[in-house]
């Protein structure tokens, strides 16, 4: 049985899925080759990216589906869900077959799929544009640390490139080792290592102080209800929640406790 | 950077403030522009307060200094309070700070009235345009406009905020004149008056075919309202009707309830042990279905049941009264009927109708579509089949949902967990605003 393989891009993703529809190819399953683990049953098959391949093919999903349709796939592409390549495939297939009516099949195993995991992601993704928060570093650059279930980076930077387009910032994927620089222009993502806490602004802790004084004085005591916030402000985001932490015992802008990962 | 002194002014600023329930950030349409900030139609929420209660907007007071002395209101000018006040530059500097951090959507400004309701005005409408001229802000401004200022402000002052409110606060003139009596009816409805006909007179100059090509920003995310909950002995009726005069006539956005607190000692006014927090539940929901459910004041309460039912929704309670309507058959029922389903909601009424398109509809379905069936059994058929765990007999679905099972943990206490803020979460996700 063939596992088809790619490199990891949502571009190569396509690429792959236009060979395996033009080609008759049924993959038995579909994995970034660097997660690839060779066995007696199966056969590797890699596909390379193909730009023009992948844009033509995007096109053609855009058209015969809908834009919402290709949202989805990008979507369920951030995914942390095992398996998301083959349930995207299945999708898009089913797409080919049903055209423009593909989201209307709500009870079809292949769309519910992807629309549940599609709209987990676009949850959280909403959710961390409220929930980021910058940090103002010495060197007048903003730094944001994230920890999410899925990859919700290249959401948000899309999201911060309009908002603060006067800023240059990064907004740091902790657990992946991952980030999205924004020079003012443009933004990208790469792999970043980070050994050390990066280095605050003078007037960062100060900021922080206001509103965390803030955060505590808007509350109506009256009405305190711990489980109802928690509810919307699952423990899982406090880490770098400025709100949700201590301030530091001294004012000692070298050390973040937040950071630490 | 704002220093020390700014910690205590910001304390006593944001305190008196926090009783304003308005939190959205949603329904502007503000263009993108070179300066800092956008706003985003779904609005956002950046925290939760310990309360629950989202945080969107830095909610503050330019002053808690007022002339006025309301006798439910924490700044009346007879309590001994600590007093401070914002220069419109501190206010700028705050937001700015709080904005680019990403601790808010925006800015929420109100104020105690100083001097007088024009120059209060004034100094608002003096800050929130530093804050776009100056600082080139362009995230969300939420306005309070002042009762009693002159109308030329107030309709400048549209023209900076994304959103203008003013606080009816009493639901009837009668408990007006007698918790707020320096403050008149007309000073209230006058200016939202006002700035409804401007909005409608926009609405209606971008139908036309040979309209501008820009129009000045004028308000784009509406007005709001805020109304007192419990203080005064307006039944629930009464508020329903006053919200959709409201809705109708004023063109709100948004009423806003919100449950009454004592913080002051007063013979005029009740003594709560508690805030009526299932009261304020229940007009939010009754609120949601005169919205975007297409019901009216009248068919959710009259004269011989005025109060909302404690144990069950408006919507359920509406259903049980109208027994004859129902069970409706999924497979063909318009949406406007699906909408009227107890349990069905605007999401779960347009997937039926999406599934509709492409198959008939069967029971199992329902599950895959994610809808809860625990009020919404009794009141459908698929496929002309009735699935309920009882006959549809009002009294014995109000058993159903109220008394609880053997093993199965009471969800009274749940109720009150529920606030509004569960369906602006909701609402915001989906766009439904």
């Amino acid at each position: 049985m063939i596992i088809c393989t790619y490199d990891g891009s949502f571009e190569g993703l396509l690429s792959l899925f236009s060979e395996c529809i033009t080609k008759n190819i049924q993959p038995e399953n579909i994995i970034e080759q660097s997660k690839y683990e060779p066995d007696l049953i199966n056969e590797e098959l890699f596909i390379p990216t193909n730009i023009s391949a992948a844009n033509s093919f995007r096109r053609r999903l855009r058209n015969a589906l809908s834009a919402q349709s290709l949202k989805h796939l990008f979507f369920v592409f951030l995914s942390a869900l095992e398996n998301k390549e083959i349930c995207m495939y299945r999708y898009a297939c089913f797409g080919l077959q049903t055209g423009l009516n593909l989201n209307k099949h709500l009870s079809d195993k292949r769309v519910a799929m992807i629309h549940d995991v599609s709209l987990k992601v676009g949850c959280e993704a909403h959710r961390m544009k409220g929930l980021l928060r910058f940090r103002e570093l010495d060197d007048g650059r903003y730094y944001a640390p994230v920890r999410t279930d899925h990859f919700v980076l290249p959401i948000l930077a899309s999201h911060f490139s309009k908002r603060l387009s006067a800023k240059q910032w990064v907004i740091h994927d902790v657990p992946r080792s991952t980030a999205a620089l924004f020079d003012r222009e443009s933004w990208y993502i790469t792999k970043i290592e980070q050994t050390s806490a990066p280095e605050l602004s003078q007037d960062e802790l100060h900021c922080q102080s206001l509103w965390r004084q803030y955060f505590s004085a808007i509350a109506i005591k009256e009405r305190i209800n711990p489980k109802l916030q928690r509810q919307f402000l699952p423990k899982r985001y406090w880490d770098y929640l400025v709100e949700m932490q201590d301030a530091p015992a001294q004012k000692n802008n070298s050390s973040d406790d937040h950071l630490s990962s | 950077m704002i220093r020390e002194s700014a910690l205590k002014k910001l304390t006593i600023l944001a305190e008196s403030a926090k009783y304003d329930a308005s939190c959205a950030s949603s329904g502007s349409n503000r263009a993108h522009s070179a300066g800092v900030g956008t706003t985003q139609s779904s609005g956002i929420c950046h925290s939760w307060a310990a309360d629950g209660r989202c945080i969107s907007l830095l909610k503050i007071l330019m002053t808690n200094v007022c002339i006025y002395n309301c006798t439910y209101c924490i700044n009346r000018a007879n309590n001994d309070v600590p007093r401070a006040a914002f220069t419109p530059e501190e206010i700028c500097e705050l937001t700015m700070n709080f904005y680019t951090k990403n601790y808010i959507e925006g800015l929420f400004l109100s104020s105690g009235v100083i001097q007088s309701p024009d120059h209060t005005m004034e100094l608002l409408i003096k800050t929130v345009r530093r804050l776009r001229e100056i600082h080139r802000f362009n995230g969300y401004i939420h306005l309070k406009l002042i009762p009693g200022a002159n109308l030329d402000l107030v309709h400048t002052a549209c023209r900076y905020a994304d959103r203008v409110s003013i606080n009816i606060e009493l639901p009837s003139r009668e408990s007006l004149a007698m918790l707020a009596p320096q403050k008149k009816v007309e000073s209230i409805l006058l200016p939202m008056h006002s700035v409804g006909e401007t909005l409608q007179h926009n609405q209606e100059v971008k139908k036309k075919k040979n309209k501008p090509k820009t129009m000045p920003a004028y308000t784009p995310a509406g007005q709001s309202t805020q109304l007192i909950i419990g203080a005064t002995p307006e039944t629930d009726l009464q508020i329903m009707r006053l919200s959709s005069w409201l809705y109708e006539k004023m063109t709100l956005k948004r009423v806003y309830y919100s449950a009454y607190i004592p913080v002051n000692n007063d013979s005029r006014l009740p003594v709560l042990h508690t805030p009526p927090l299932l009261r304020e539940h229940r007009l939010y929901q009754a609120d949601w279905l005169l919205r975007f459910y297409g019901f009216s004041a009248e068919e959710l309460l009259d004269e011989a049941h005025p109060r909302f039912d404690v144990e069950l929704d408006p919507k359920i309670c509406w259903a049980l009264r109208n027994p004859g309507r129902f069970p409706v058959e999924l497979n063909i029922a318009d949406y406007e009927v699906l909408l009227r389903v107890p349990g069905i909601g605007v999401r779960s009424a347009k997937k039926i109708i999406a599934l509709r398109k492409v198959q008939r509809i069967q029971y199992n379905d329902l599950r895959k579509l994610h809808i809860v069936l625990k009020r919404a059994q009794y009141f459908f058929t698929v496929n002309g089949k009735y699935y309920g765990d009882t006959p549809l007999d009002p009294a014995a679905i109000r058993n159903r949902l109220t008394i609880p099972y053997p093993g199965r943990v009471s969800s009274q206490l749940d109720l009150f967990d529920i606030n509004r803020d569960t369906s602006d979460l909701t609402s915001a996700i989906s766009g439904e605003i």
